[in-house]
């Protein structure tokens, strides 16, 4: 019912997010706070700054409350896009502040956006994929999850050597209901393209395979590129997008944001090549003049330069990590009706040396399963891969 | 090859156990100059009990499956790459150990010798599990009402993992409260409580305990106490914009007897089986009316007043499709005044003098309403109108002295084919969607009206058909009862002039695509 929808389209432009949404997430006084508080203020309000953890890492300035609105509704916006399948895919590049807490900020991050788009997603889809591609831990989603099985959060990121935020060890799988329904993959410095994505899908696919999410929510964190001001990982552009159209080709309705990023320039590539990506496009390497071109020289490419670091994960090491999340993930409940093949230890878990075919064929297998059509009355059949962009 | 961490029994004895929360995370700023490849914080030089021993196992117990282990034993052989000095300190235990952690130091030790590997290769196993044991102290997933997201649970089934095919269904279940699912206007009625069970329909009102049950003053209560709850429930606003004043009794008060006897006239000069279209007419007769008023008066109420008399009818030969039955229809009332001598109809007399004072005094308050826009002003008067339908039952004592064999005459029979009540509705329904709110009719009283007919006074058959039907239209109770009470002759007069048989049926659709073809407003 076209109509219907345009009229839900009517009333789904990105809107600044009333603080009663971000509230379905936050606690109100931090809401409170965040709205009352200036730079020119703060001095009156050292508690609490320091109670909601503002001030230092995660500065006061001015309109800070507005900037939050505006990422987060643009989340809450897309996921309601999403769940009105006005789209397949949705993104919020400005989104993605994955540290946030309920009752306080972190890591740069103030309002958690992707908790607040999870959240809105959950009213139309059962369970929802979180994955963290960041080169920092996902915390605060997580933390937000950790006891609930409708969101199983993904997170590969660095982790040791005091590494902010320090959580996101192996062993955090979540408690109760949410009990192996966290995966964390602690990664150390100087990963490269072919192991990232190859530990990438693997995981990735079982985790699909054997959680049927409704939704996925991918936060795109450009941290995690090679040359990064604060990262440590080796990643092109390429192996981060490669990331994205893993899960992309899940064909699952997908929320995609931003997140971390501090080499400004690197990040604009990086996401200029992902969203090309979501699109099917294939961008050209020049970059086109505009106003930050001098940002891009002497260059002036999408491609970046390969770090030249050494990569501590070793082979054994990755396995390791990869043998234990998959064990966990085998205490999922399976869906049932799907066809699980219980396939032999040694064959289950597959060799790191070995290429990437099997994952293929196994991937396009499942891909194949979830090809699931939404029996919605107002699913008028004009599926053909629409992909609308939210900001 | 890889570093290897001698193994020293001093070591062992140190118990470096912290509280992972002691330790200050650098915050990202800083991070910046520390980011070198091998960024490489200080090192820890000692190991923590937990690793060598309890901690370690209970660790491999807890997570690992003995496959698993061997499996890793298996990997030993690599080589491994790792080049950079690694601290051996791991993460302090998992919320379970820390309470045993310390007290588990020399018990474990022993146990730690007892692993499936012989001590000779413990050493690239060891330094294997150091590669996965973290630099820094675990910092715990902090947990609590403050930190958890309040997720609520999906429908009855949180447990049950369903495909996603279900979940579309799903979304359509809203019994739950606590689950959002976006605006929620209407309810669902809690099927428990339903009070309108489908197997009872068309029964009536059999609950209530007014003294006249069954009378048009207690339909007409229990009908307006319907209308104010919902109203009350709904809200004013979202009331108007369900179209509730654009329905039945409401439609019928904005047009004087005058009007609708005109209307009445012009429908009936101009049948469509003859080839004209009285909508036309209609337009140019009240030319101060908009096209929607003059479509919503005729199926609100023109329509079903056909209906309420061919309901009532007892004939069964009844065509309801034959939209101009009931031809030349004036205000019969007017003649029925003249011609019945019951008591009932001197009051009736009285009381019409009054209504019409009111019709007049509510046409001028409607004149400014015409404009079918205007809606929210005109209902916030709409209270006024309840009053005066309550007023107009004084036709309604007529119905006492209702004769119920007078009844049977009246109607003539047609030879036209009947189409279903319900098709009449559903076509209505679906033409009339699009700019009206459906009618309020329910085939389902209608259809029970004409098996009711015979079964009790009259006064009640009609009270009960008119409860799902209009809102209590009693300008149509009226115009029914005077039918019925009158003279027969002046039906059949009425009736021979347009009976045709054997015209071309116009579905209500056509008629629709009729007036709207020629009008574009």
């Amino acid at each position: 019912m076209k109509p219907h929808r345009l009229c839900m389209t009517h009333h789904l432009r990105p809107h600044k997010a009333y603080p009663v949404e971000l509230a379905q997430f936050h606690s109100a006084d931090y809401v409170e706070f965040l709205h009352r508080i200036t730079p020119d203020t703060q001095h009156l309000f050292s508690n609490e700054l320091a109670r909601y953890n503002l001030g230092e890492d995660c500065p006061v300035f001015e309109n800070l409350f507005e900037f939050c609105q505006i990422y987060a509704g643009g989340t809450i916006d897309a996921a309601r896009r999403l769940n009105n399948q006005l789209c397949d895919i949705a993104i919020n590049w400005a989104g993605g502040l994955h540290h946030a807490k309920k009752c306080e900020a972190s890591g740069f991050c103030y309002i958690n956006d992707l908790v607040l788009g999870i959240l809105e997603l959950l009213k139309y889809h059962a369970r929802v994929l979180y994955i963290d591609i960041d080169v920092h831990h996902g915390d605060g989603v997580e933390e937000a999850f950790y006891f609930t099985d409708r969101v199983m959060t993904v997170s590969f990121h660095k982790f040791g050597d005091m590494f902010f935020p320090g959580t996101g060890d192996v062993k955090d799988i979540g408690e109760r209901e949410g009990k192996y329904y966290a995966i964390n993959v602690p990664l150390k410095d100087g990963i490269d393209d072919n192991s990232f994505t190859r530990l990438f899908k693997i995981i990735i696919s079982k985790v699909v395979e054997m959680y049927q999410p409704g939704a996925i929510v991918l936060q795109c964190g450009a941290d995690s590129l090679a040359g990064d001001r604060l990262g440590c990982f080796n990643l092109s552009i390429d192996g981060h997008a490669e990331c994205v159209k893993i899960v992309k080709k899940f064909n699952l309705p997908l929320l995609v944001t931003g997140g971390g990023g501090y080499t400004k320039e690197n990040v604009a590539r990086c996401w200029t090549v992902e969203t090309g990506v979501l699109l099917d496009t294939e961008l050209p390497n020049e970059i086109p003049e505009n106003e930050y071109i001098k940002y891009f020289a002497p260059d002036c490419l999408l491609n970046i330069p390969n770090g030249h670091i050494e990569n501590l994960n070793s082979k054994s090491y990755l396995k390791t990590i990869t043998m234990q999340v998959l064990e966990n993930l085998r205490s999922i409940q399976h869906a049932p009706g799907v066809q699980m093949q219980e396939v032999p230890p040694d064959f289950y878990i597959p060799d790191f040396d070995e290429d990437e075919q099997n994952a293929d064929e196994r991937m396009d297998q499942h891909t194949q399963d979830k090809q699931i059509q939404r029996d919605d009355e107002y699913y008028d059949g004009d599926n053909d891969n629409d992909h609308n962009m939210d900001m | 090859m890889g570093f290897k961490r001698p193994f020293d029994d001093e070591e062992l004895q140190e118990l470096p156990f912290k509280n992972p929360r002691q330790f200050g995370y650098d915050n990202k700023l800083t991070r910046f100059a520390d980011t070198t490849p091998h960024g490489n914080s200080p090192q820890k030089p000692h190991i923590s009990v937990e690793v060598e021993g309890g901690f370690h196992k209970h660790q491999w117990d807890e997570e690992f499956k003995s496959d698993a282990l061997n499996d890793v034993a298996h990997l030993v052989d690599e080589d491994f790459e790792t080049s950079a000095p690694l601290s051996l300190v791991t993460s302090t235990s998992s919320e379970e150990d820390i309470s045993t952690g310390v007290t588990a130091i020399s018990p474990v030790s022993s146990e730690y010798f007892d692993f499936d590997f012989p001590r000779r290769t413990f050493s690239p196993v060891e330094d294997d599990y150091y590669l996965l044991l973290d630099r820094s102290p675990r910092k715990q997933v902090p947990l609590g009402p403050n930190h958890q997201a309040n997720v609520p649970s999906w429908g009855r089934h949180i447990k049950n993992i369903k495909f996603a095919q279900n979940e579309a269904s799903k979304a359509a279940d809203i019994d739950h409260e606590d689950i959002k699912m976006g605006t929620c206007i209407i309810p669902l009625p809690d099927s428990d409580l339903s009070a309108n069970s489908s197997d009872k329909v068309g029964a009536g009102r059999f609950d209530c305990s007014c003294l006249d049950r069954g009378s048009l003053r207690c339909v007409q209560q229990h009908v307006t106490e319907a209308r104010k709850l919902l109203r009350k429930s709904l809200g004013h606003e979202k009331f108007v914009k369900l179209g509730f004043y654009n329905m039945g009794e409401d439609v019928a008060y904005k047009w004087s007897e005058e009007d609708e006897e005109i209307f009445r006239e012009v429908v009936y000069t101009n049948p469509v089986s003859l080839g004209k279209k009285f909508w036309k007419h209609l337009s140019v007769v009240f030319p101060s009316r908009s096209k929607r008023e003059i479509v919503s008066y005729y199926f609100n109420v023109f329509i079903l007043q056909r209906r309420a008399v061919q309901n009532r009818s007892s004939s069964l030969d009844i065509d309801s499709d034959d939209d101009e039955l009931c031809g030349n229809q004036p205000s019969y009332k007017v003649q029925a005044l003249e011609e019945d001598e019951d008591s009932a109809i001197e009051s009736l007399a009285d009381l019409e003098d009054h209504a019409n004072h009111d019709d007049n005094n509510d046409v001028e308050d409607d004149s400014g309403d015409s404009d079918g826009d205007n809606y929210v002003g005109y209902y916030s008067s709409a209270a006024t109108r309840e009053d005066y339908g309550i007023n107009l039952p004084y036709k309604g004592p007529v119905t006492k002295s209702f004769d119920e064999s007078r009844f049977d005459p009246v109607f003539q029979p047609t030879d036209k084919v009947f189409g279903t009540v319900e098709d009449f509705n559903v076509q209505e329904d679906s033409c009339m969607s699009f700019e009206f709110q459906p009618n309020m009719v329910d085939s389902h009283s209608l259809v029970d009206t004409k098996a009711n007919l015979h079964a009790g006074g009259m006064k009640t058959e009609i009270s009960q058909s008119l409860q799902g039907k209009l809102d209590d239209s009693s300008e149509l109770v009226s115009n029914v009862y005077l039918l019925d009470n009158y003279d027969a002759k002046i039906w059949d007069t009425r009736y021979s002039t347009t009976s045709t048989k054997g015209i071309d049926l116009q579905p209500t659709c056509n008629i629709i695509e009729e007036i709207f073809g020629q009008d574009n407003t």
